[in-house]
């Protein structure tokens, strides 16, 4: 492909800090390409260089070699203002912005665009209304930055770099202060944004969301950066070197870590006339206390059975010709602590 | 609201055009304004001492505030002003120099009318090297708490300096450099008034030059470099924007406390925004309503007695940042 179709061409280039006595690289000769309409998660453990990289994509950081290339162009070449009229960027932590107004600080994304003295035209204006209708901010426009809700900063400050009308946003730790639903809302606007027009690299420790929503992963290990679809990587078993610790599993097939368990015995379990969530959050908890689920209930192991009766599930243990009924999972969990000592 | 600002200003400037030690009515002083009759001495006291008194009040109300709004901007911290970069003790070293080291030698009333000068001189001179070297640290230094920790450790090493000098001067000497630091709006004269200028509107212009970086900046210097401003440029114009300002305010009228404290908080608080050109023009009129308000505190007591106005502009200002401290008030953070 040419180089002029990435949105974003880092070629063989390396990332860390430098001082006047030393320099030290984090990411070496690394060559990474974005593409209109991506989203890319970044990822990485934590001090891996994930700011870095794209805090020298803004040159904050000094490139310590190769070539970034933005929009086709050498950002050696770019000029302050031209660099933000072409690249977007959303720091990590929350805004202090103080007494500003939602739409204040979106009309900050103007900044690149307006005269010396800062005046905002009718273009200006409307860019503004745009951003803040595509992250359904609207409503909140004239509240204090403040004010409102972290989901609704972190919101804020996506829009101001979409008033900024560049072709590639920057994104570090974009969802790292925030509650789930939060995260998940915020990516999934980023996801919605990238498929009308916008590409975004966001930067995260937390690989599931990542998993879900990009269309590819960079994948920082050591000072290398391999990329492919979530999924590439994880056949690969990529993302399960990299991840797995002595305490944590990351589970190939399910895409998810769990917690590195000794099995303590063996359950068969069975759903009759629940939905399958229940079924599959009863396989999580018994996984959880050491389980290991089997599909064959024929034996005459420990069995377990989710039935749907007088309007609530119920769990019934069928254990050494015992049958015992759970209300609850906990209830079963509790017991199976306690029973411990029978089952193998 | 800012209408309403502005006819406040207008009153107290009014009003302090009228105020005096000399007793002249508030309907004789209107008239003395246009009066073609030059030679009576209502005339000149009008002329020659309340309209250079009142017009420094002004430009000290607009050139304190303004520095204090940039200071909070740039170091992003609410307890900033005009002399965190340590102006005031530089221009007090230069002050005390001649002062206390000079007149020791020499038995020279420096207070004697011609030689208002050689104190604006000593002050603006002593503002200036602190300018300056504030300025060239700026360039090399990049994080801007740095900066401030070294323009608050700069004040405090000038002021040990002082304090030194203080210790063997001679009583009058003494006495001479204390109503110096007392503050005084009525140093300048007529023919000081064109130098005070001089220092005030390109200081005043540079200001405005900023003001669009200043709302970026607002987030943070790293979001501002993101937005393509050069921090810097920003820097350097910012640092000399306060100091011919505040070095050139300090020459002439001695150190005035916490004017630029507290009114770019009023200004805030006002106006409800962070929007630096907002800001600049509620400080510019909030300024100057302070500052006369303060020069008609001082003429206050009668009978030929001025308050100093840094008493005054310290006692006006202290409360308001207090109750800035404890509204808490979120404004960086």
């Amino acid at each position: 492909m040419e180089p002029g179709a990435f949105i974003l061409d880092i070629q063989t280039a390396s990332f860390g800090y430098k001082s006047r006595r030393s320099e030290s690289v984090l990411l070496k000769q690394i060559s990474l390409q974005l593409m209109k309409n991506e989203l890319v998660g970044l990822v990485g453990r934590n001090g891996s260089g994930k700011s870095t990289l794209l805090r020298t994509i803004m040159k904050l950081n000094p490139l310590l070699e190769g070539k970034i290339f933005l929009d086709g162009q050498d950002i050696d070449r770019f000029h302050p203002a031209e660099l933000a009229r072409t690249c977007g960027f959303v720091p990590t932590g929350l805004v202090n912005a103080g007494v500003m107004k939602v739409k204040e600080l979106v009309e900050l994304g103007r900044y690149p665009y307006t005269n010396w003295y800062g005046k905002m035209t009718s273009d200006d204006d409307r860019a503004v209304q745009e951003a803040l209708h595509a992250v359904g901010l609207v409503d909140l426009a004239d509240r204090m930055v403040s004010e409102i809700s972290d989901g609704e900063k972190q919101r804020a400050m996506i829009a101001r770099t979409l008033a900024q009308n560049t072709s590639l946003i920057l994104l570090d730790e974009p969802s790292a202060f925030l509650d789930i639903p939060n995260k998940y809302e915020i990516t999934t606007l980023l996801r919605h944004l990238c498929n009308h027009d916008h590409a975004a690299v966001f930067s995260t420790h937390d690989l599931n969301l990542a998993l879900q929503y990009a269309d590819k992963i960079w994948l920082i290990e050591d000072d290398r950066v391999m990329q492919g679809a979530p999924e590439d990587l994880i056949i690969d078993g990529k993302i399960e070197r990299l991840f797995n610790s002595g305490k944590v599993n990351f589970d190939r097939s399910g895409a998810d870590f769990t917690p590195k368990v000794n099995y303590r015995g063996v359950i068969s379990v069975e759903a009759e006339n629940v939905p399958g969530y229940v079924y599959t959050w009863t396989v999580k908890a018994l996984g959880r206390k050491g389980f290991q689920i089997i599909s064959d209930s024929s034996g005459d192991g420990t069995h377990l059975v989710i039935r749907h009766e007088n309007d609530q599930n119920v769990w019934n243990l069928q254990q050494d010709n015992k049958n015992l009924l759970f209300n609850s999972l906990y209830d079963l969990t509790l017991h199976l602590n306690l029973d411990n000592h029978e089952l193998n | 609201m800012p209408l309403m600002l502005v006819a406040i200003s207008i009153i107290l400037f009014a009003v302090d055009l009228t105020t005096g030690t000399a007793g002249i009515s508030f309907s004789d002083a209107l008239k003395l304004l246009f009066s073609p009759d030059r030679t009576t001495p209502a005339w000149m006291t009008m002329h020659m001492f309340r309209i250079p008194r009142v017009i420094t009040a002004v430009v000290a109300g607009i050139a304190l505030s303004v520095s204090g709004l940039q200071m909070q901007t740039i170091f992003r911290n609410p307890l900033a002003g005009p002399y965190v970069l340590g102006i005031s003790s530089g221009a007090g070293l230069g002050v005390a120099l001649v002062v206390l080291g000079f007149s020791s030698f020499f038995s020279y009333n420096i207070f004697s009318p011609g030689n208002s000068w050689l104190l604006i001189l000593a002050a603006w001179a002593g503002a200036g090297i602190v300018m300056f070297v504030i300025l060239i640290l700026s360039i090399r230094i990049k994080d801007v708490m740095t900066i401030l920790i070294l323009g608050i450790m700069t004040g405090s090493g000038i002021s040990a300096v002082i304090s030194i000098l203080q210790y063997f001067s001679q009583e009058s000497a003494l006495k001479a450099f204390v109503i110096w630091t007392m503050g005084s709006l009525t140093n300048v004269g007529n023919e000081q008034i064109p130098f005070l200028l001089a220092g005030f509107i390109p200081g005043l212009v540079l200001a405005v030059v900023v003001l669009k970086p200043s709302n970026a900046v607002m987030l943070g210097e790293n979001y501002a470099r993101t937005m393509g401003v050069n921090i810097k440029v920003y820097r350097v114009l910012v640092f000399a924007s306060t100091s011919l300002l505040t070095g050139t305010v300090t020459a002439f009228c001695g150190p005035l406390g916490f004017v630029g404290i507290a009114v770019p908080h009023l200004a805030r608080m006002i106006s409800r925004t962070s929007k630096s050109n907002i800001l600049f023009i509620y400080s510019i009129l909030i300024g100057t309503s302070v500052m006369l308000l303060s020069d008609i505190i001082t003429m206050l007591p009668g009978a030929g007695l001025i308050l100093p106005v840094n008493a005054v502009t310290s006692l006006l200002g202290i409360p308001v940042v207090l109750w800035i401290v404890f509204r808490r008030k979120r404004i960086f953070t």
